[in-house]
């Protein structure tokens, strides 16, 4: 190694409980093992669990901490790459939660002179921290609950004086601990896994950031070469389908690929699809108006959101493929208009539209079995009922009537349920399944199962191979290794931390992102040493997974998984279960592999 | 034949689907076709020097086969699809 890491180094640990805070310093050592975002919080969560001796801890007391790490690339010109991870302990899951956000707040941490934010503890009242520069503020957050964090944001704002404070808050469902409450800052979201509860459990409305200084580059000329490079692609037909389209193309693909899971994955096609495509949206230019937006430092600005003409522009909604799969064809729903406005109302309270969705699909199908009762919020609780999502969605953030259950999550709501309820549950380790049919994608299944974070499909894209082959049938030791490769590059790609939306836009990214890092933090690295790197973290990641009670028994898909579909051309696909078990075992020796190899 | 699109073929194409000629032809040929056809495909959804699709954008028989070498025809029913992943 030569250099010395050139960007900051510096940690900041806060606790809330005693409201003292302490800095400390990271190695360049612990920079080139760990690289930065994802694989610096998760670092930083295994050793504050480690010195501490700490199992099984509770995601909601305060030994659980929140740990962000900015990316080693935010506050530069590098684009795409402003971002920031966020890793705690998942009341969902039990289980680690590593999320990614965007946009200014990465930057503004590391113009704090911060590598990254650990918060322990638990706040006495409601409260806001405010890093001015090197100076830790708490405040009174008692004015603050209720509001949004666009609300939060705007009255902080306007208190310290500062447009430019950048703040992370929690909405409405945060305050109330709706296990599946995200973490908002600049409009996007840390959305899965529910670490706005853990924030509302600590009683931390918010942090804001002051940002006065700069960041340091090792080799500024060629940071900057590189960064003109890498944003004249980002500009290019690479990145085409997320300017001009969106993730929201994808519905109607799935369809027509006979793979568009349905009414809480009970069937593989939608017959409404066309109401609610975002596609729809767009071509249909006299009934909505489409915005786009985007994060910081990102030529892509790949967020389309639409409104209703003659509406509050303010209430446009983002129609990302999952959001609207979510509420969409998972609850049966094709009415545009309310699939729109369920992914607003999650926005404002600060609620993950997948496991949203995913909870409402599971309500729906539990009241169609007589365990729910369906006229609780005032029109049928029923699939394809898009009046009862706004009420619904009212009812979980608020924690009202059977809102309270619903916030729990799919998996606690069901135990509560108790019946056949547990049938109805989709998830993979308490956290809801996004939208891709694991009964027609067998890599994914795999991949799904063995998922640290429970049912992600932002860890590994295992499910690009299957879609983009279908049909093809690949041995069980092929699938491992095509699983393992997608977790590792994912895991770059969290760590460094770079947008996987200009993932097309390398010519050879393991060459041309370990150059990137050597040039913005000194640090010398190799395609090899990043791979290695993926390794470690994962590592890092199970091990704290089996501190909080996790075995291999928990890597299964659920069961409604493994009996057959009935419809499209998929029908009769299964997920096999003593198959799946034998794939799971098979990656863990191949991870374990690995592991002695690195020794 | 029936070509449908999805995604950017669609976007650019401003059709869900093109006839082209051709009662049999491998995935090339159609490629050829849909660059003569269709001349705003070329660049973003295929190329034409190695006469085949941009990725994302794919070639699937009726949305769930590739097509391999062999010739398909109109039955088959091409697809163009799209694929943008995440969200």
């Amino acid at each position: 190694m030569s250099g010395r890491f050139a960007g900051p180094r510096t940690v900041l640990e806060i606790d809330l409980t005693t409201r003292r805070s302490r800095r400390y310093d990271l190695d360049d050592a612990d920079f080139a093992d760990a690289l930065g975002g994802v694989g610096i919080a998760v670092l930083l969560l295994e050793r504050y669990l480690a010195t501490r001796e700490l199992t099984r801890v509770d995601p909601l007391g305060p030994h659980n901490p929140l740990v962000f790490a900015a990316g080693p690339f935010a506050a530069t010109a590098v684009p795409a790459a402003n971002k920031h991870a966020l890793a705690t302990l998942s009341p969902l899951t039990g289980l680690l939660n590593e999320g990614l956000s965007s946009s200014h707040w990465s930057a503004a941490l590391r113009r704090c002179g911060l590598a990254a934010l650990l918060i322990e503890g638990t706040a006495e009242g409601w409260t806001t921290v405010v890093l001015d520069g090197e100076r830790v503020v708490f405040e009174d957050a008692a004015a603050l609950i209720g509001t949004t964090a666009r609300e939060t944001t705007k009255a902080l704002r306007a208190a310290w004086n500062e447009r430019a404070l950048r703040v992370c808050a929690i909405g409405i469902g945060g305050e109330n601990g709706v296990r599946y409450a995200a973490v908002e800052n600049d409009g996007r979201q840390a959305g899965r896994g529910g670490s706005g509860a853990v924030m509302g459990a600590k009683r931390l409305k918010a942090i804001a950031l002051r940002a006065h200084g700069s960041v340091r580059i090792a080799d500024p000329a060629a940071a900057a070469e590189f960064a003109a490079t890498l944003k004249a692609r980002t500009l290019g037909p690479q990145t085409a389908k997320y300017r001009i389209l969106g993730t929201g193309a994808n519905m109607r693909v799935l369809e027509r690929m006979g793979q568009l899971p349905t009414r809480n994955f009970t069937a593989s096609s939608f017959a409404g699809v066309e109401s609610v495509t975002p596609e729809r949206a767009r071509e249909t230019k006299a009934e909505y108006v489409e915005l786009r937006s985007g994060c910081a430092g990102c030529p892509v600005q790949c967020e389309h959101m639409y409104v209703k003409r003659g509406r509050d522009r303010k209430s446009a909604a983002a129609s990302e493929y999952e959001s609207v799969w979510a509420f969409g064809p998972n609850c049966g729903i094709a009415d545009l208009d309310a699939v729109l406005d369920a992914i607003d109302r999650c926005d404002r309270y600060g609620l993950d539209t997948i496991s949203t969705g995913g909870t409402l699909a599971f309500a729906m199908e539990c009241a169609q079995h007589g365990l729910l009762d369906r006229d609780a919020f005032g029109t049928p609780l029923e699939f394809g009922n898009g009046r009862v999502l706004g009420p619904a969605i009212d009812a979980i953030a608020r924690r009202t009537g059977p809102g309270e259950l619903l916030a729990l999550g799919v998996r606690a709501a069901a135990a509560a349920i108790g019946g056949s309820a547990p049938r109805y549950a989709l998830h993979v380790k308490g956290l809801e399944l996004p939208g891709y049919e694991p009964r027609a994608l067998p890599t994914y299944a795999l991949g799904l199962a063995v998922c640290t974070r429970g049912a992600c499909h932002n860890r590994a894209a295992t499910y690009d191979a299957d879609l983009r082959a279908p049909g093809t049938v690949r041995g069980e030791a092929e699938r491992v290794r095509m699983t393992i490769e997608a977790e590792d590059y994912a895991l770059i790609w969290d760590s460094l931390v770079l947008c996987k939306f200009i993932r097309d836009c390398f010519v050879d990214f393991y060459a041309e992102a370990a150059a990137l890092w050597t040039a913005v933090t000194g640090l010398t690295l190799d395609a090899g040493k990043l791979r290695a790197s993926a390794q470690r973290t994962w590592e890092r990641k199970r091990r704290i997974n089996a501190r909080q009670g996790w075995t291999a028994a928990d890597d299964i898909l659920p069961r409604r998984l493994l009996t057959p579909l009935t419809d499209g051309p998929y029908a009769g696909s299964a997920v096999d279960a003593a198959e799946l078990a034998r794939a799971c075992a098979s990656y863990s020796a191949a991870r374990a592999d690995l592991a002695n190899a690195a020794r | 034949m029936t070509v449908e699109f999805f995604g950017m073929a669609r976007e650019l194409a401003g059709a869900p689907q093109l006839e082209v000629g051709g009662e049999r032809m491998t995935e090339r040929e159609l490629v050829a076709a849909l660059a003569a056809r269709c001349p705003q495909l070329v660049g973003p959804v295929i190329d034409p020097a190695a006469l085949c699709f941009v990725a994302p954008n794919l070639l699937l028989l009726d949305g769930r086969r590739a097509a391999g070498d062999a010739p398909f025809a109109a039955a088959d029913r091409p697809c163009v699809l799209f694929l943008a992943s995440g969200g």
